[in-house]
């Protein structure tokens, strides 16, 4: 067996002592931040494309609705920032669980506005699936890129880290687009709502791999 | 994990989470050996081997704010160490180059006579074929147990896995490689 040479253990820790690095306290304060810059830069631009809109929903439709939705959407933010016991993080397997659990809170959105929605004939408002689409996807832009901030480093070692922080941003910009737009037709709500959110963690996945991937090709040389 | 059962290097990787510099020559010294034997066993090149130590240690130092307190370092250096050998071999558009065994290492150190060093290479030859012949995800389990020495646990954590689907891989390798029930297995855990 090859032993290790005295010269590249002094190279290594030599190369530590001169590169910056935060230490557990920087960095939670760091993470924290990012996180609330990204969720805060969502929210200001749903804020500052309207907002709300209520049209012809009712409190008792808000309510059954989009407190569920709410609630999935915290649950994503959770699983998102937990922390396991272990540092190299949970199996691939559960991770993917976890996503398709916060996924589930978009059909669960859908299912409870098809029982209490239309149910209480609330008529339906403006229709525009791309515009609801385009809108949504954008929304949960900046929430993800502030979670994948916080999950850099492991991003670097496991892509597959990133499906949870995009599922979660992917429902908050679900929820920001459903609160706003005023259709409650169940095939805009799949096509305007729920797509976006898949499209939008798909199209993130894709473009983490790459960049992940670019940085380990400039790395390398 | 308590402090009491944690080993030293997961105790300073602790310190030197908090800020404590001086506490990474004792996680270098713990791990990097096994790091560097788990690197050079699939590389088969000492230069590159090394490089890419140096990119694990690297990476831990930087990543150091996000160390779970009371979590195992050898674990979390072994994932990384994978996921630079597969960047690099990426990278580099080569074939990974799977090692056989310490036979051909110990082969190479010129101690054996030559028809016995002649005979362990074909051996090993033939091991190599073997486990070519194996899904990949069984091979990994295979050679990161009784290869490499990692326990289920660190083998499962380190490829990102859980265990009962390491061990599972891992028995299927032992099975497709022929090898016996008293074989298997160098376990820790």
């Amino acid at each position: 067996m090859k032993s290790l040479s005295p010269s590249l253990r002094d190279k290594i820790l030599q190369q530590a002592a001169g590169t910056a690095a935060d230490t557990r306290e920087a960095a939670s304060k760091k993470h924290a931040l990012a996180f609330v810059v990204g969720l805060g830069l969502s929210f200001g631009l749903w804020l500052a494309i309207g907002g709300l809109e209520r049209g012809a929903r009712t409190p008792a439709y808000f309510v059954s609705v989009y407190v569920p939705f709410i609630g999935t959407t915290f649950l994503g933010f959770c699983l998102a920032l937990l922390k396991s016991r272990k540092t190299e993080g949970v199996s691939t397997s559960i991770l993917w669980g976890l996503a398709a659990l916060v996924f589930a809170g978009l059909p669960l959105g859908l299912l409870a506005s098809a029982l209490f929605g239309t149910n209480a004939g609330i008529d339906s408002g403006d229709r525009s699936d791309l515009r609801c689409a385009l809108i949504g996807a954008g929304l949960s832009v900046p929430a993800a890129l502030g979670l994948l901030y916080v999950k850099r480093y492991e991003l670097r070692i496991r892509l597959v880290t990133a499906v949870v922080p995009l599922a979660s941003a992917s429902v908050f910009g679900a929820l920001l687009i459903a609160l706003r737009c005023t259709c409650i037709d169940m095939s805009h709500m799949l096509l305007g709502h729920f797509v976006p959110g898949l499209a939008i963690a798909a199209a993130l996945l894709v473009v983490v791999e790459k960049s992940t991937a670019a940085l380990a090709e400039l790395s390398s040389k | 994990l308590t402090d009491r059962v944690r080993s030293q290097e997961d105790r300073a990787m602790d310190r030197y989470a908090e800020g404590d510099n001086g506490a990474l020559s004792i996680v270098y010294d713990a791990i990097a050996p096994r790091v560097f034997g788990f690197l050079i066993k699939r590389t088969r090149d000492e230069q590159l081997a090394e490089d890419l130590l140096q990119q694990t240690f690297l990476h831990i130092h930087r990543a150091r704010g996000t160390f779970i307190a009371g979590s195992e370092v050898a674990p979390w250096a072994f994932s990384i160490a994978r996921r630079l050998l597969i960047d690099s071999a990426r990278a580099s558009k080569r074939r990974r180059a799977v090692l056989s065994s310490d036979v051909s290492v110990d082969a190479a150190d010129g101690t054996q006579a030559i028809d016995e060093t002649l005979a362990l290479r074909e051996l090993g030859a033939q091991v190599f074929k073997l486990l070519e012949a194996l899904p990949s995800n069984q091979r990994e389990a295979f050679e990161m147990i009784r290869l490499d020495g990692l326990s289920i646990r660190e083998a499962a954590s380190a490829i990102g896995a859980t265990e009962a689907s390491v061990k599972l891989r891992a028995h299927r390798a032992y099975k497709a490689l022929g090898l016996s029930e008293r074989e298997k297995f160098g376990e820790k855990s």
